[in-house]
């Protein structure tokens, strides 16, 4: 039933250059393993395999129904997975906490924009930097200096996030308070103060006007230029092909196609797929 | 005069004691967003505990002590199955909880069911001072008491600790997406309110220097609702003006409910007194919804 059209030449999604130095990987820095999620008798992921690889941006894509949200539930272990496996770098997920792949260097954001209303900018970002010891009370009573010492580092990274986002001048307003754009710019920079390796991004581009899809589109390329990896759920066509490496097409809790958004275009199983072919 | 000022000085421990109580309120719900609807429970924990300690001669340091933990304790009892779940469930467990362990309390000896227990050691005692002087330095040590509390829970709120907490109050989903272990702080917050409850219900044995269930009732924890709601929702300055507020409308009518007035009798100006109050509530609520010292924003915000 999968239809392999990825070019047997390496494609274009090999990581280029990743900033860091980290070398075209041989290993997949995401791997999803025949991955099912039933519903009572419904499959909803049917059996789901394939890698995203360092430096990559791998889109997902299908027509409504197809187990894209549901699959992106179960990587981000939002949703447990009836059977397979999800290894990021290395760390078998399933089973564990949804707490943990942030830990480890994978993060999600949400599909409608999910900002702390009630907290500032700067709190909305502080708050999502990993390992403070201020986080835990006996480190507040015992080691007040450390806690202080940490939360000014948290602090500065939190502020050269805001200057990267261009959110300087709302930097102590309520999340709450921010316009739609502003917000989706603070989800994705509160993202990345977790430190992460790779991004899962639920429809970026849900309810986004044309510029501040360039906006976004220029960010996700930036980030891609310094070493980050992105696996991305996206209904726009548009934004897909032209910023993804690689693309997987699901219909039916199923894979249907795989490869570069050229060959992904011309496939017959994607094109009935999405006219309501069988 | 003497009388007045001993009745004033009741007055005020009163607001302190609940001040002390919503600060712990606060926490949970101002500060995480847990609905406890049972936050009696563990004022009513905290005053058994230390009237049962002292009694059998504990000290009363560490029957105050013991008495927190024993409510924090409860707390995570409870909070350890229902925190896994929605939040709502919290509020089912713990308001169903204040009144199975009031009527508990009510029908076992050792507690002395309804006729409660009195005659213990209190705060004190052993200055050589008159009783209406003991009742000032009894209040100067729950306002000292009060304090401290006061000052830790806003350290702990301005922390890293406290930022977790309201990002949990405001979604949690995106708290564990971010990388958070959110029911570990959930159970925390939830610890330390009720253990900060349990510290003024030790302060209430000592102050009534009797109790029974009846001083347990359900009413008391919507007090401190309304105290906190009045006051303004995730401020601990808002506790201490919301329980002066209330307690200030609440004996000052009460002075006008002593004998008949007009064609009023003493149970209806009795009655009219609490619906006077409500209406306040209500004039409030309607044009300062986020209480008075809480923020327009803090209300109008969507998500």
């Amino acid at each position: 039933m999968t239809a392999d059209v990825r070019p047997s030449a390496p494609a274009s999604g090999s990581a280029p250059g990743a900033a860091d130095g980290t070398a075209p990987a041989a290993g997949a820095m995401l791997s999803v393993r025949d991955v099912r999620k039933l519903f009572g008798g419904f499959a909803a992921v049917d059996g789901v395999s394939f890698d995203v690889h360092p430096g990559e941006i791998v889109g997902l894509i299908g027509p409504n129904g197809a187990g894209k949200s549901t699959l992106f539930q179960v990587i981000s272990l939002f949703l447990p997975a009836t059977s397979g496996e999800v290894v990021f770098m290395g760390t078998p997920l399933i089973g564990r906490p949804p707490y943990v792949p942030a830990r480890l260097g994978l993060v999600r954001t949400f599909q409608i924009t999910r900002v702390f209303a009630r907290m500032t900018v700067l709190e909305n970002l502080m708050f999502a930097a990993p390992r403070q010891p201020g986080e835990h009370l006996q480190n507040l009573l015992l080691q007040p200096r450390r806690v202080r010492e940490h939360e000014a580092q948290v602090a500065r990274r939190a502020e050269e996030l805001v200057e990267y986002f261009n959110l300087g001048r709302v930097r102590d307003q309520y999340a709450g308070a921010l316009s739609g754009g502003q917000r989706k710019l603070l989800e994705m920079a509160r993202a990345l103060m977790t430190e992460p390796r790779m991004m899962l991004l639920d429809e970026p581009m849900a309810g986004v006007n044309p510029a501040l899809k360039e906006e976004l589109l220029r960010y996700i390329r930036d980030l891609r230029e310094k070493g980050m990896t992105f696996l991305v759920i996206e209904h726009d066509m548009d934004m897909i092909m032209r910023i993804c490496d690689r693309i997987v097409v699901m219909a039916n809790g199923r894979i249907i196609a795989e490869g570069d958004p050229q060959s992904v275009r011309e496939n017959r199983a994607v094109i009935d797929a999405y006219l309501g072919g069988a | 005069m003497s009388m007045l000022l001993g009745y004033f000085a009741g007055f005020l421990t009163n607001v302190v004691i609940y001040t002390l109580f919503v600060i712990g309120l606060n926490l949970q719900f101002g500060y995480t967003g847990l609905i406890n609807f049972g936050h009696v429970a563990f004022l009513a924990v905290g005053a058994y505990t230390v009237a049962i300690l002292v009694t059998h001669h504990a000290p009363i340091l560490l029957a105050v002590l013991a008495g927190m933990a024993v409510a924090a304790l409860f707390s995570f009892l409870l909070g350890y199955p229902a925190l896994r779940l929605r939040d709502d469930y919290l509020a089912i467990v713990t308001i169903g909880f204040a009144e199975v362990l009031r009527i508990w309390l009510n029908n076992v000896s050792f507690t002395n069911g309804p006729e409660g227990i009195g005659g213990f050691a209190v705060p004190l005692s052993w200055l050589p001072v008159s009783h209406d002087a003991w009742r000032w330095l009894f209040l100067l040590l729950c306002a000292a008491v009060t304090a401290v509390v006061f000052a830790a829970v806003e350290y702990l709120a301005r922390s890293p600790w406290g930022r977790v907490l309201k990002a949990i109050r405001e979604d949690e989903d995106v708290a564990v997406a971010l990388g958070k272990n959110i029911v570990s702080y959930k159970l925390a917050a939830l610890a330390l309110g009720a253990a900060i409850a349990g510290l003024a219900g030790g302060l209430t044995a000592f102050f009534y220097q009797y109790i029974n269930p009846h001083n347990f009732e359900a009413t008391i924890t919507f007090e401190a609702w309304t105290i906190m709601v009045l006051g303004g929702v995730g401020k601990n300055w808002g506790a201490v003006l919301g329980a002066v507020i209330y307690f200030g409308l609440y004996t000052i009518t009460s002075e006008f409910t002593s004998s008949p007035i007009g064609p009023f009798s003493t149970d209806q100006l009795a009655a009219l007194r609490i619906v006077l109050i409500g209406v306040v509530l209500i004039l409030l609520m309607i044009y300062r919804p986020q209480g008075i010292l809480g923020r327009k924003e803090d209300l109008g915000l969507d998500r």
